[in-house]
């Protein structure tokens, strides 16, 4: 027993990768949901195609349940994506418990969240605030400081965040050879 | 309590918003329908989905890419091992 464990020990080196990897796309998924909820539906500042079919006084009573009816569509087909993201974070998290070589750092898993959440408002709220404009922010004031401060701090901020918090949980965890029970 | 409950049957089924849902069978339903399935229809869901083959790109390269160490394996006979300890096996 002893020679196999030091066997798996002197054979593959820690890979941290598929545990950031796992923790990123779980936290993709989450932080669409975060999105959705708190800003689609909790404060009701955007929706998803907002700047296309608006909500607001400019538009008739009618009009306005047409258009709010049409953006929780589109609102419901992107939950339909952050929940695949989700679902393959938990795919991913899976395998890379179940690797001999990925060490269990509660503290990578950690950063790789906050960095995943980081990189989904960075790639979001460039494409959708600021390329494409599907929505803002806050939608009543189209681009606005709130759509910089997403990309700024929700974005930039939280990737840095997670990269420091990655680089700190190095020593955190430990590969597991057989005797853990893999 | 029944009168209540009848009341707010009657003014749920009946007011404009809940019959304006995608697959209802109103004027404002037929809006919502023709609002989503329009000509844009691909070009809106490509829009909405454009980030996530993005950010799948970006956790494939992290999850490809060259190894990020980890603590180093103990050694099994002292149960303790250092990164120095850790490189000079690698590069033996």
């Amino acid at each position: 027993m002893t020679t196999m464990t030091s066997a798996v020990h002197h054979e593959t080196p820690p890979n941290r990768r598929p545990l950031i990897s796992a923790g990123a796309m779980l936290a993709i998924g989450m932080g669409g949901f975060v999105d959705g909820i708190v800003l689609h539906q909790m404060l009701q500042v955007h929706n998803m195609l907002s700047a296309r079919r608006p909500n607001d006084p400019t538009v008739s009573a009618e009009q306005r349940i047409v258009n709010l009816e049409i953006n929780m569509f589109w609102d419901g087909m992107f939950h339909a994506f952050t929940w695949g993201m989700t679902a393959i974070g938990l795919w991913l998290l899976w395998r890379a418990v179940n690797r001999r070589d990925v060490p269990r750092s509660g503290r990578t898993l950690l950063g790789s969240m906050v960095l995943g959440w980081g990189l989904f408002n960075l790639v979001e709220g460039i494409i959708d605030h600021h390329v494409i404009h599907i929505h803002h922010v806050v939608e009543r004031l189209g681009v606005s400081d709130y759509d910089w401060l997403f990309l700024g701090v929700g974005g930039v901020g939280l990737i840095l965040l997670g990269w420091a918090i990655i680089g700190s949980g190095r020593r955190g965890g430990g590969p597991r050879g057989l005797a853990d029970g893999g | 309590m029944r009168r209540f409950l009848c009341i707010s049957l009657l003014a749920f089924t009946c007011c404009a918003s809940a019959t304006a849902c995608p697959v209802c069978d109103s004027d404002s339903g037929q809006q919502v329908r023709a609002g989503i399935f329009d000509a844009d229809f691909g070009r809106t869901l490509i829009a909405i989905a454009l980030p996530f083959p993005i950010l799948l790109g970006m956790v494939l390269a992290i999850h490809f890419g060259r190894p990020i160490g980890g603590r180093p394996p103990a050694d099994p006979r002292t149960g303790d091992a250092t990164y120095d300890d850790h490189d000079k096996r690698r590069t033996s």
